[in-house]
């Protein structure tokens, strides 16, 4: 399995484009911006892209679709097909997709939105904006937070620590270096126990 | 040793490794490899191309940087010594948790490369392009950013 990281100033979203060794059909996971380096990354390595999987719906991750639809017409996967606007096939939690020859494991992660989902490709994890190198994604509020701090915790904290990690922005990591160095996680876990441990103090009062 | 000789390294994983007194030729590529937990000594990575690979919680002693192109590359949790990166491209690269000591990362385009966590003492940021790097919970003791776009940095 080969990946190509693909970075784009349009919306600083980052694409990945993942193959077989010969070229052939490839997957894109969230085509933000197609410009001609992409293209031409697709083109010196013989691929043509079958899949899409889109992480969420957000603008920076899904506008490079209308682009790509013009070249190659994708079949497209994401958690929610009502918020787009071309077909796009639903996938369900811990749904395993076969794809391109690889095994495409999907985990439902909600907070930064709903519709978040992140991949799992053999040893890569494709986690759109839930986890960013060394940070955690914007939430709309604290219950948003919490709800992602702990689906970060269940589903992506709880995989081999040397699975690499493919965020939507920022740096490529590894779960290793989350758990070890990203302070959202370290510094809002412990918020949220306190906020927690406050929540049980209140209702054992109000009981 | 593949890191001595002209051939393009990719693809390889050699982690835990010890590597001293190499000096890597003009426009070395180094592709998709994993270096991980590695000890690097007097290792001269100088003009080298560094595309999507770890070296990450490895320890780097006296080795040179100087001019590379390095591109989605990882290097958490490692040790740099009195290391020198000068003049170099090390954009989307990830530093977080390094710890940095004497080292210089002077006239280099550090674009979207990521500090966090990180300890850096006596490290040189000097006219530098730091356009969006991370420097969040970063501890800095006797850091440099004279001519550099701090300012355009994420604090």
């Amino acid at each position: 399995m080969k990946i190509f990281p693909h970075f784009s100033v349009v919306g600083f979203c980052n694409s990945y484009i993942i193959g077989g060794e010969e070229g052939g059909g490839c997957i894109m996971i969230d085509p933000g911006h197609i410009d001609e380096e992409l293209i031409s990354l697709l083109v010196s390595n013989h691929y043509v892209v079958q899949t899409v999987l889109l992480t969420h719906s957000h603008e920076a991750h899904v506008a490079g679709m209308g682009t790509l639809r013009k070249i190659y017409d994708p079949v497209v996967y994401a958690a929610n097909p009502a918020r787009y606007d071309f077909p796009v096939n639903r996938v369900e939690d811990d749904e395993v997709l076969s794809l391109c020859g690889f095994s495409v494991h999907a985990i439902h992660v909600p907070g930064h939105s709903l519709d978040s989902l992140a991949y799992l490709i053999d040893h890569a994890i494709f986690s759109g904006d839930t986890l960013e190198g060394g940070r955690i994604a914007a939430t709309n509020g604290f219950m948003e937070q919490e709800l992602l701090l702990s689906t970060i915790e269940k589903r992506l904290m709880t995989l081999d620590e040397n699975f690499l990690l493919f965020p939507g922005h920022g740096s490529i990591s590894k779960i290793r270096i989350e758990r070890m160095f990203n302070q959202d996680l370290l510094k809002l876990r412990t918020i949220e126990r306190a906020r927690s441990l406050l929540r049980k103090e209140e209702d054992a009062t109000d009981a | 040793m593949k890191l001595e000789s002209q051939e393009v390294v990719k693809d390889l994983c050699i982690t835990d490794a010890e590597f001293e007194d190499i000096v890597l030729p003009g426009k070395k590529e180094i592709i998709a490899s994993n270096f991980a937990w590695s000890t690097f000594r007097h290792v001269d990575f100088s003009h080298a191309e560094l595309i999507s690979s770890f070296f990450d919680f490895c320890l780097f002693e006296d080795c040179r940087f100087k001019d590379i192109d390095c591109r989605y590359c990882v290097f958490s949790g490692s040790e740099f010594l009195t290391c020198d990166f000068s003049g170099s491209f090390i954009v989307h690269s990830n530093f977080s948790g390094i710890t940095s000591i004497m080292t210089s990362f002077a006239s280099s385009d550090l674009y979207f490369s990521a500090f966090p966590t990180s300890y850096l003492k006596e490290t040189s940021f000097e006219d530098c392009n730091l356009k969006k790097t991370d420097f969040r919970f970063s501890d800095q003791r006797g850091v440099s950013f004279r001519y550099s776009n701090y300012q355009e940095a994420r604090l």
